[in-house]
């Protein structure tokens, strides 16, 4: 009967201890010291701080619903560039042609310039090749 | 004693076989300008104004100086050579020539080391830059005009 009763003022002792280990209030205030310490706080702006995201983000949808092809890929394009060839800048037929160019020391470069209505041809030697 | 419209006739004659002779058929003058180009300096030693343009509109050197021009009489199928300033050898052979253009063979060569060997079809009047052998100080570049 002794025992019986150290029993149960020990686990009432037991509990009253835990109970106030475990005081809401106090732990609450401790978390949030603990957050506080180490962890950046809300923004002063709140949810405003995500404006410009939402901004860009409409902008994007108004885009998009303008014109849906700028998430597509572009369409093939059947008829390549035109690039104007030699004949067509200085006409028939070429002022210049190179029928043959050999070099012992490097490569060569040949390229043709339109200079004031004067057609100019330069070869280039590269030595040390 | 001759009589007077044999000696015209004579004299003509004469006088047209001197001229075919000193313009044959089959030869073409070429202008050659020589220029040493570097980036030494910023000097502009040119005696045609119309090269400055066109050279700082081609290249990227600094400085342009012109070390000789002389004119080549190319006859046909025959070579013509001249010296280069650092040794170089420039020859030029007149291949063909016909319809306004002419077929020209240019080489460059040191020692036995050939640099260029090329072969032109040029319309007349044309205007080739051929460039790059390298000299002290900067590379050559031989300006050919023809039909000029």
């Amino acid at each position: 009967m002794a025992n019986g009763r150290n029993n149960d003022e020990i686990k009432r002792l037991y509990q009253d201890y835990v109970a106030k280990e475990l005081d809401r209030s106090r732990l609450l205030q401790e978390k949030d010291d603990f957050l506080k310490a180490y962890f950046a706080g809300w923004p002063l702006l709140g949810v405003l701080q995500f404006l410009p995201s939402l901004v860009l983000i409409v902008m994007i949808a108004v885009l998009v619903w303008i014109d849906p092809r700028i998430l597509h890929h572009p369409e093939k394009i059947s008829t390549p560039a035109m690039i104007l060839t030699t004949r067509e800048v200085f006409g028939e037929p070429p002022p210049v042609v190179i029928k043959r160019i050999v070099s012992r020391t490097g490569p060569t470069l040949v390229y043709q310039k339109h200079y004031e209505k004067h057609p100019i041809t330069i070869i280039w030697i590269f030595s040390g090749g | 004693m001759i009589k007077p419209w044999k000696l015209c006739l004579l004299t003509m004659g004469m006088l047209i076989g001197l001229t075919v002779s000193a313009f044959p058929e089959d030869t073409t003058r070429i202008h050659v300008t020589i220029l040493t180009a570097s980036n030494f300096g910023s000097d502009f030693n040119l005696e045609n104004d119309a090269f400055r343009d066109q050279l700082l509109n081609l290249f990227s050197y600094t400085s342009y100086n012109q070390t000789d021009k002389f004119f080549i009489d190319l006859p046909r199928a025959k070579r013509q050579s001249r010296t280069l300033p650092g040794g170089y050898e420039f020859i030029l052979t007149l291949q063909n020539k016909e319809s306004g253009r002419i077929l020209v063979q240019a080489v460059i060569r040191k020692g036995g080391q050939q640099y260029v060997d090329t072969v032109l079809s040029i319309l007349n009047p044309g205007v080739v830059f051929l460039g790059g052998p390298p000299v002290e100080k900067g590379v050559l570049i031989l300006v050919l005009e023809t039909g000029y």
